[in-house]
């Protein structure tokens, strides 16, 4: 019964040892990466809202490198929940030629759809990008918004 | 995007001859001031690409799913032409 303890307790020590060591290799290699993407919060566009009267769901997304990239190709996918499965919406692809430097970053700020309805819908974007850097392909992986947002948008 | 509500409302019909000539067609393309844009069906998708006409200009692309009836689909192709039309935030 003892040696049990005493085993149970070292797998835990171990596991615990473990996710520790693994949690700080993952941080170490995500502030090693050389791109980092972000993407908005799916949202209904203001801009368009004030100066037409109508509405579009709209997410946002930019790629910012430690390094001078080239060649950056960054989509944008914007996706609603369903009830089963979730359903692809519209997605966009900026191919960005030239050399962008470390402090600039490639914007694609033009993957939206105009609601047809006020139908209540959860929406989400996924983005990633590719890019020459320091002389090979670099991918980024995917990233999705931080929050799936519900919308009086119906699309 | 204020420029391509506008286009949905004012090209509506030319957008719809367009939105014809792909179904028959499953592929065209016209010349938008710098950009040459290409349309096609691609599976069950509506694919846009914007090629520049300068080799100093970014290209972009847009897709759409199809949409399952006709009314729905043309709906789909006169804003899809528009987004493609409307220019781009660069």
């Amino acid at each position: 019964m003892k040696t049990q303890k005493v085993s149970a307790l070292i797998t835990a020590l171990l596991l615990v040892i473990t996710t520790l060591i693994s949690n700080r290799n993952a941080e170490a290699q995500s502030s090693k990466l050389p791109c980092r993407i972000e993407i908005s919060i799916a949202h209904i566009s203001k801009d368009l809202w004030v100066k037409t009267g109508k509405r579009a769901v709209k997410v946002d997304a930019f790629s910012r490198c430690h390094s001078p990239q080239s060649k950056v190709t960054l989509t944008v996918e914007l996706w609603k929940t369903g009830e089963f499965l979730n359903h692809f919406v519209y997605s966009t692809v900026k191919r960005s030629i030239g050399i962008t430097s470390p402090r600039d970053q490639v914007e694609n700020f033009d993957t939206y759809v105009y609601c047809k309805n006020r139908k209540t819908t959860s929406y989400y974007g996924i983005a990633y990008s590719k890019a020459f850097i320091e002389g090979k392909w670099q991918y980024a992986r995917h990233v999705l918004s931080r929050i799936i947002n519900p919308i009086d948008c119906g699309t | 995007m204020a420029e391509c509500f506008r286009l949905m409302q004012a090209e509506r019909s030319r957008y719809e001859l367009q939105a014809a000539i792909l179904f028959e067609k499953g592929s065209f393309s016209l010349q938008n001031g710098n950009y040459f844009l290409k349309y096609k069906i691609k599976d069950d998708r509506f694919v846009w690409h914007a090629l520049p006409g300068l080799a100093t200009e970014n290209s972009y692309s847009g897709e759409a799913p199809i949409p399952k009836s006709r009314t729905e689909q043309i709906e789909q192709l006169v804003e899809f032409f528009a987004q493609s039309e409307a220019g781009f935030i660069s």
